[in-house]
């Protein structure tokens, strides 16, 4: 709900009324309180207040220049603080004003009511002119008391009590309690508002108690939100921005990924995850694709783009948003066409530290288990499959005879015929996640600061394979002075992921699902069995025995910035930031060889040498680093209820890196891996190195009258190396404009008391293609991590390196553009009763940058470059309502948000002698094989399906089959092009929606008191998925097999079976599955112990949780889960599994 | 004091943003990358270019892995059934969609495509006149190119039949790009015509011993004659090979399994080879690896091409006889007695291969039930017995491309075609007579057809020539069709006994002689221009 952020955000000089109290009780005391006339410098006494009291005061040094006070400084301890100021400060004309626990800023007595009015932005309690109970002016007849309390029943003080209509103050004491004198009338009316809470008002009937609950205020409106180079108020937004906040990020605990977090989250963001690798997060699409190139939207930390998102420790981040049209993205134009995701980090609060920690166990397992049949069955099954083939031949390893299936039946020899369970046998059941975040905050006006530490360990599904993480974070904001503002936020990632040894990440798990239970893992005399399909044995694979693949990455993300604020030109100001991002990473990949046996059919044993043969040790050193320089100078001023802005920045990013390996194999020993421990006549290295620049002028202007006619223009000028000279800029504006109806005079539907429409357009940039494709390059080839390079000399080779011509020069092309349009409404129904953001976008994507492939023969024998020569319209909408509401003091939410897109290539560079259905002109970008972040628009024909031939007689009378074997249980396809012959002519292009056309979230909670339930469901629709595991046959024994075709069982959804047969092997549409799901994805339960219970123990609070994550899924899909049947990736669903968790959680305030 | 923080400020503001504003920020370039200039201004970088487009030419070891040699295209040898290239060839299961070969058409992989590699002769060429080289480096070098370009034309020809003749460095735009497929005789002088050019050049060998395995004059005829030879011009062809002999610098290997062991790369019966380094160059073949037993590998599954029963009764008995004809064969030692390059070239039952004994009963430890050998025998010929299976860079043999004895067998093949039986004979005994070998001559008058379809099968087994014999001789159905067996053994009591056995009934079509060109190549050309597909795809 992100009540905080309001609170955060606006440093509110907030006017209690226990200072107007104060204030008018000096008159009295000024002179009464007896003193012994001893005269003390106002600094010095405020001095030895803070010593005895803590506390902290803000004020301009000139105001108490000269001043002094003749209170008795020497018995302050005994007397209570605010008598204390009082009888300092009065007599001076000054005031206090408290801020918040402990701080407490002065200001001359005249001075109030102007601060009153600006500083709180509770606005109809603002225009009320001050005026006390003590003034006298109104006295009330009748006494009016009770308790104000937040939702969990704490008491909130510095509530501000007026009686409507008058001029009648009073607010609430530390306990919440409140008096109030009123003269009774019909329709009497309490208002009682708080800054960071919404008003409530209560009509006085007969009672002289009224206790108050009051709810934090919408964020909706008030909330500030951060845009590209600055922020702005949500209300004045004329950009589709959608965001979420700490608080709702961190009701997710299942991952280590913030990626992973954002699913069903955020409108317009879609969140694909396709494995559970461990350390891994999720693909986010904004939008959905509207090019074929790299559709990745552009990420932004703390103002800094590229830096990585699921680096971040998810308890740093004060809020994502997701910036989706024009208006929002245009001053990232060159890279944001595929729409921006700005992130940042929490920065300190002035007041009294507060130290946090908290830590969460997590309990994972799959979603979905991939089920398998035994040997028995898997022999069967065999066998059938090679009958159809006529090739049964259990003496060449084709099949198994009736002997070897009995053997496999009973179990009597599972040494040869064993029943093996691979996953069961090497996969965890249960893994397990901790993490532990500490954190402190604080500062006073002067400085603040955001410290934190977090460690995060997330084991593998299988034991070899972890991640673990260290996150430091220091952000510190000083004043230097009046004027002068310095930033610098430091950040430190350190994570390290390791994997089996000879073949990486993913690979054992993978050799798990594909190799058949006909094979032994370990034999009865505690032998481990080699596996040649597993390149050895999966489960001393999975146990680490085969030595690690470890990767260290350190990376430190450091922003430093200035901001100056001109004294002598009101309104504007300089800021000068520099981002230098360095990272490093380190690979060691130690290989080492283990026992591994064979048994013979006589049952003996024999050791068979395992890969390598010899260890080996290979270490690659990587390090990058990107430094980014920006200027801006902003403007804001306001002329009567003109309202403007303006900020015109400078900005530019130099990156570099370089990288080494070195290798040595034929390791004497395999107990250390250390380079120099590995013979020396068996070593090898090399390395190389890159850079890149970019620069670019941004600016923003805006404009509103009455903050009711909204207006912006943005653009960015920018440059990119990676286009040839005189063709590397490119100008990318928006422009953008807002009204909020429900502030015009005619303006009168009852109840929904805010309403906006919003529309902008814009172009944007992409440039997301290889470098320096101008040029015509040769790489110097040729080692033992490349290939290439060619020796001569016979026996004796001389070996030399070779040159390779790069990819043909392309001498003119530049950015690809995006032309976006959006509408946008915003309403809300009384207060957050019920709210409503939709947008309509349509984006034109041209210039894509796409080689001209299919245009172009290879007999040019070359690669070919991009050229600006595809067009793609991507258009789509979102929608978000909300409702909230209080039963008494249960306090409740819906919110549900619903995403569409639909893409069309309008042009693609293709051959006119394409026949029209293998075209891709006219098709979507998400029927592709691979999407667009592998580089290669490659377009995944297959044919079209028409069910299963059932008789002889089908398959001789209709259209001639692919291939002669051909018969009664295989794949019918269609003939498109009615030559009377099924040919690779009648391909057509397959699948329209391999990319979801429609994502979701529901999410809804409920607080009582402390107690919490926060539930979301997710899910997505219109998405299809392609079952590669069963077109390809490659999972051996997937249960799914039971169901084939035979003559008495026609109607079976899987063909009929094949080991060598091509035709049920043919891309087509037979795989194509509907992979629409929708799941439960977190329900975080939690309690907050009572404040008052804690506060003798010294602590602030305690959080409690306990939750779930993809609990359940609801899908048609059921083989693997659905969310990883995302393309036609050949392995499926079949890597690392998608988790489902349960989390424990704990969280401390101090 | 604040005017002094105001300007230190200010001051660090400016710094920031002045120190942003420099002219030609975004003039990068590739840090590792040369460019034109570097290159064709250079002779070192020149002659990498050239050492480059020797390492892209195509070689039969560089199918191990996913294709499976070339042999298991043909009857010679079965492939593991899991998901090999070749398996869907020898059942007939592939379309012109289904990639088989589209590869070789055009590929920046490792090796190139032809056309990737026929592009970098014609770059080579595009530069030749402004290099700076002396006039006999340049001559040498463009030769060498020549007989590169040849090469590659050729292999392509070897495989789709006619191609367009590609002899200038294309560019988008360019009407050369949609050059139709030329004539067989156009495709085929173009080729001559190559070689021709290298062949006036080049020398006859190299008398620094880091330039051997370049091209020479020998490389240049002897592919002249395989290529005359396949077009049936055999007068031409019996010319190039009797050429290629009169060069005296070749001579029979003495020891036929050995004469594919490293230590004797490059030996005197080598006319032109791919060479290999090592692992510590990435320069490496995979033939090892995928071949052996997985008991010597510990990697990999199944050996991947396995001889087949119909290959191994190709092997004559010493007598000179068919093993069904002759006295000295018996059926529970079946591979006794054989002509020495059965032993040289396939692994048996019985045989001691890097000192074990190999045992092929299924189940084995070499021939295991969970990777087994489809046919009873393993490939021996290529196959290094003092093999270090990781880290010994000096175990890549080199492959041999084309040796004195093929140019013997296509002289042969010329002078029998041409009623020359007696000189064939003279020729094929030579190859009997080697010390390795050791089989009796063919006597006088007795120089059959047949006997020299036999002796080329066994001589060049597994070497990937067979393709293209089977085509000259029109014996597809027999072959590429065949009925595949393989030997499956027993022991009954305390007897071996050993079964020949059906492994695959394999499929052939006429079309199948020549490959398919790529579907997605032929879309690729505008409508009208379209390729002319091969017949029967």
């Amino acid at each position: 709900m992100g009540f905080s952020h309001l609170r955060k955000m606006l440093l509110l000089l907030f006017f209690a009324a226990v200072l107007s109290n104060a204030y008018n009780h000096s008159c009295g005391q000024g002179t009464g309180a007896g003193n012994s006339g001893k005269r003390t410098s106002l600094m010095e006494a405020l001095k030895q207040v803070n010593r005895v009291f803590g506390t902290n005061f803000l004020y301009d040094q000139e105001l108490l220049k000269g001043k002094t006070t003749t209170y008795d400084m020497g018995n302050i301890r005994s007397k209570p603080l605010q008598e204390v100021l009082k009888g300092i400060l009065y007599p001076s004309g000054l005031v206090f004003l408290y801020v918040k626990p402990d701080y407490y800023t002065i200001i001359p007595k005249e001075r109030v009511r102007e601060q009153w009015s600006t500083g709180a932005p509770a606005a109809d309690t603002t225009a009320i002119p001050l005026q006390t109970q003590d003034d006298g002016a109104v006295q009330g007849s009748r006494t009016i008391s009770g308790k104000v309390t937040d939702r969990e029943g704490n008491p909130l003080r510095e509530v501000y009590i007026t009686v409507r209509g008058t001029r009648i103050v009073s607010a609430s004491d530390k306990d919440g309690r409140y008096t109030i004198g009123v003269t009774p009338h019909k329709g009497l009316v309490l208002v009682f508002s708080s800054v960071g809470f919404e008003s409530q008002e209560d009509l006085v009937k007969s009672d002289s108690v009224i206790n108050v609950v009051l709810k934090e205020t919408s964020v909706s409106l008030q909330e500030v939100i951060v845009v590209g180079y600055g922020s702005e108020k949500k209300e004045d937004l004329t950009g589709a921005i959608s965001t979420v906040d700490s608080k709702e990020l961190n009701e997710n605990h299942s991952s280590t990924a913030v990626s992973d977090m954002l699913a069903g989250r955020l409108p317009g963001l879609y969140v694909q995850k396709s494995d559970g690798t461990v350390g891994t997060g999720s693909d986010l699409k904004i939008r959905g694709l509207s090019t074929f190139n790299n559709s990745n939207p552009l990420i932004v930390i703390d103002g800094i783009p590229d830096r990585s998102l699921d680096d971040l420790n998810p308890t740093d981040i004060e809020a994502i948003s997701v910036l989706k049209d024009a208006a929002a993205i245009a001053v990232y134009g060159a890279r944001a066409a595929n729409g921006v995701i700005l992130v940042t980090t929490k920065k300190g609060r002035v007041g009294r530290p507060e130290i946090t920690f908290s830590s969460t166990l997590i309990d994972q397992s799959p979603t979905f288990m991939y089920k398998k049949v035994g040997s028995y069955q898997y022999a069967q099954l065999q066998n059938e499959a090679y009958e159809n083939e006529n090739s049964f031949n259990p003496s060449f390893g084709q099949g198994f005879s009736p002997d070897q299936l009995q053997k496999f039946k009973d179990g009597s020899d599972p040494n040869h015929y064993p029943n093996t369970d691979w996953i069961k046998t090497l996969a965890k059941t249960s893994i397990l996640q901790s993490s532990y975040n500490l954190s402190a905050s604080g500062g006073n006006e002067n400085t603040k600061y955001f410290l934190s530490v977090g460690y995060v360990k997330n084991g593998g599904y299988v034991p070899v394979e972890y991640y673990k993480r260290w996150n430091l974070r220091s952000n510190i904001e000083a004043n230097i002075t009046h004027d002068l503002k310095v930033n610098l936020n430091l950040a430190g990632v350190f994570s390290t992921t390791n994997g089996e040894g000879v073949y990486g990440m993913d690979y054992v798990i993978g050799q798990a699902y594909s190799t058949a239970p006909t094979q032994v893992n370990q034999f009865t005399n505690g032998y481990y069995a080699y596996v040649p399909q597993q390149r050895g044995n999966a489960y001393v694979q999975s146990r680490g025995l085969t030595g690690f693949n470890t990767t260290n990455n350190n990376t430190l993300n450091s922003t430093l910035s200035l901001q100056y604020d001109l004294p002598w030109l009101k309104g504007v100001s300089l800021l000068g930031t520099a981002a230098y991002d360095k990272g490093y990473s380190f690979n060691k990949d130690f290989a080492k060889p283990y026992n591994q046996y064979s048994i013979d059919s006589s049952g003996n044993y024999t050791q068979i040498p395992s890969y390598p043969t010899a260890p080996y040790l290979s270490e690659t050193f990587t390090q990058s680093e990107s430094l980014t320089m920006e200027g801006s100078v902003n403007y804001a001023g306001a002329f009567g209820k003109h309202h403007v802005t303006g900020l015109l920045l400078y900005t530019q990013t130099e990156a570099s890196g370089d990288n080494f390996t070195a290798q040595r194999a034929n390791f004497v020993s395999g107990s250390l891996p250390q380079l120099s421990l590995g013979d020396p006549s068996q070593s090898t290295n090399g390395g190389s190195g890159t850079t890149s620049a970019r620069q670019g002028v941004v600016g923003r202007f805006t404009y509103d009258y009455d903050a009711r006619y909204l207006m912006a223009f943005d653009f960015r000028d920018d440059g990119s190396d990676i286009f040839p000279p005189g063709h590397r800029f490119g100008f990318f504006p928006a422009v953008s404009g807002g009204w909020i109806l429900s502030k015009e005079k005619f303006y009168n539907i009852k109840g929904l008391d805010f309403l906006k429409i919003r529309g902008s357009w814009g172009q944007l940039g992409n440039d997301q293609v290889s470098p320096y494709q101008f040029l015509t390059t040769y790489s110097l080839v040729g080692g033992p991590s490349t290939g290439g390079g060619y020796s001569f000399g016979g026996p004796n080779p001389v070996f030399y390196q070779s040159l390779q011509p790069g990819v043909l020069a392309n001498p003119s092309f530049t950015w690809e553009r995006a032309v976006m349009s959006n509408v946008g409404i915003e309403a809300h129904y009384k207060g957050d009763l019920l709210t409503l953001s939709a947008d309509y976008f349509h984006k034109r994507t041209k210039d894509i940058l796409a080689p001209p492939a299919l245009q172009v023969p290879s007999v040019i024998g070359t690669s070919l470059p991009d050229y600006n020569n595809g067009v793609v319209d991507n258009s789509g909408f979102e929608i978000e309502l909300g409702h909230s509401n209080h039963i008494r003091k249960v306090f409740y939410f819906i919110d549900a948000n619903v995403s569409f897109n639909h893409d069309k290539i309008v042009t693609y560079p293709e051959s006119q002698s394409t026949p029209s259905w293998q075209r891709i002109t006219g098709t979507s970008v998400g029927s592709f094989e691979n999407y667009p972040q592998y580089g290669i628009m490659q377009v995944q024909l297959g044919y079209h399906a028409q069910g299963l031939y059932q008789t002889a007689q089908q398959v001789t009378s209709g259209p001639t089959p692919l291939f002669s074997t051909v018969a009664p249980g295989d794949i019918r396809y269609q003939d498109v092009d009615k030559d009377g012959a099924i040919t690779a002519n009648d391909e057509v292009v397959l699948g329209k929606h391999f990319f979801p056309g429609i994502q979701y979230g529901i999410r809804w909670g409920v607080h009582f008191k402390g107690l919490e339930c926060n539930v979301l469901f997710q899910g997505t629709a219109e998405v299809q998925g392609y079952n590669s595991v069963g077109q390809y046959n490659l999972v051996p024994g997937s249960t799914e097999l039971l169901n084939h075709w035979t003559p008495q069982n026609p109607n079976a959804p899987y063909p009929r079976l094949w080991i060598n047969y091509q035709n049920n092997q043919q891309g087509s549409d037979y795989w194509i599955v509907n992979n629409a799901y929708m799941r439960v994805k977190n329900i975080e339960l939690a309690y907050s112990l009572p404040k008052k219970l804690l506060q003798r123990a010294g602590v602030k609070g305690i959080r409690v949780s306990f939750s779930g994550n993809n609990l359940i899924t609801l899908t048609k899909f059921k083989l693997y889960d659905p969310e990883s049947a995302v393309n036609t990736n050949s392995t499926g669903g079949l890597g690392n599994p998608i988790l489902k968790s349960f989390t424990a959680g704990i969280g401390l305030q101090f | 004091m604040q005017r002094n923080h105001v300007t230190i400020g200010l001051m660090a503001i400016l710094i920031l943003a002045g120190s942003a504003c420099q002219k030609n920020f975004l003039n990068k370039a590739p840090l590792s990358q040369y460019s034109d200039d570097n290159v064709w201004g250079d002779s070192a970088l020149i002659s990498r270019f050239v050492d480059g487009i020797y390492g892209n030419i195509i070689s039969t070891y560089d199918y191990a892995g996913d294709y499976g040699l070339p042999s298991s295209f043909t009857d010679e040898t079965q492939i593991d059934p899991t998901f090999f290239v070749a398996n869907q060839v020898n059942l007939g299961q592939y379309t012109a969609a289904s990639n088989v070969f589209d590869a070789f058409w055009s590929s920046t992989g490792t090796p190139s495509g032809v056309y990737n590699n026929v592009r970098n002769c014609n770059l080579f060429f595009a530069h030749l006149a402004t290099m700076p080289l002396s006039l006999s480096t340049r001559q040498q070098l463009a030769a060498e190119v020549h007989f590169l370009r040849g090469y590659n034309y050729q292999y392509l020809y070897s495989i789709f039949g006619r191609f367009p003749i590609i002899d200038t460095v294309l560019s988008l735009g360019n009407n050369g790009l949609y050059t139709p497929r030329a004539t067989d005789d156009s495709c085929v002088a173009y080729i001559l015509r190559d070689y021709d050019s290298a062949a006036a050049v080049l020398p006859v060998q190299y008398s620094n011993p880091s330039d051997v395995g370049r091209a020479t004059v020998g490389a240049a005829l002897g592919m002249e004659c395989r290529l005359l030879l396949n077009q049936k011009q055999y007068t031409q062809a019996a010319a190039a090979a009797q050429a290629v002999m009169a060069l005296g610098v070749y001579q029979l290997f003495n020891d036929y399994a050995g004469m594919f062991y490293p230590q004797n790369d490059d030996n005197p019966e080598v006319i032109f080879d791919k060479e290999y380094a090592g692992d510590e160059t990435g320069q490496v073949n995979n033939v090892d690896l995928y071949e052996n037993s997985s008991f010597f590998t510990g990697f990999g599954a199944t050996p991947e091409d396995a001889p087949t029963q119909n290959i191994v009764d190709q092997y004559l008995m010493t007598d000179g006889l068919p093993w069904n004809q002759s006295p000295l064969y018996d059926s529970t030692q079946p591979y006794a007695n054989r002509d020495p390059r059965f032993a040289a070239s396939i692994l048996y039952d019985g045989c001691t291969w890097m000192g074990t004994v190999m045992d092929m009963q299924s189940g084995s430890f070499y021939n295991p039930v969970n990777a087994p050998t489809r046919t009873g025998y393993m490939l021996r010929k290529f196959l290094n017995p003092a093999y270090i299976f990781y880290g010994n860079n000096v175990n890549y043999g080199n492959c041999i491309i084309l040796r004195l004895a093929e140019i013997y067998l296509d002289y042969a093949e010329c002078e029998l075609q041409l009623g020359n039986a007696e000189e064939a004979r003279k020729y094929v005994n030579m190859l009997r007579e080697r010390p390795s070998v050791n089989m009796p001559d063919i006597p006088t008058g007795q120089m059959t057809w047949d006997a020299y379809v036999r002796e080329r099968t066994v001589e060049l087994a597994f070497e990937g020539e067979r393709w293209e014999d089977v085509r000259r001789w029109g014996i597809g159905p027999q072959t590429i069709g065949a009925a595949i067996y393989g030997m499956s053994i027993q022991t009954v009591g305390a007897t071996r006994q050993y079964q020949r056995t059906l492994v695959q009934q394999r499929y052939f079509d006429p079309k199948m002689y020549l490959f398919p060109i790529p579907l997605a190549e032929l879309t690729k050309y505008p409508a009208g221009q379209v390729l002319e597909q091969n017949p029967g795809w």
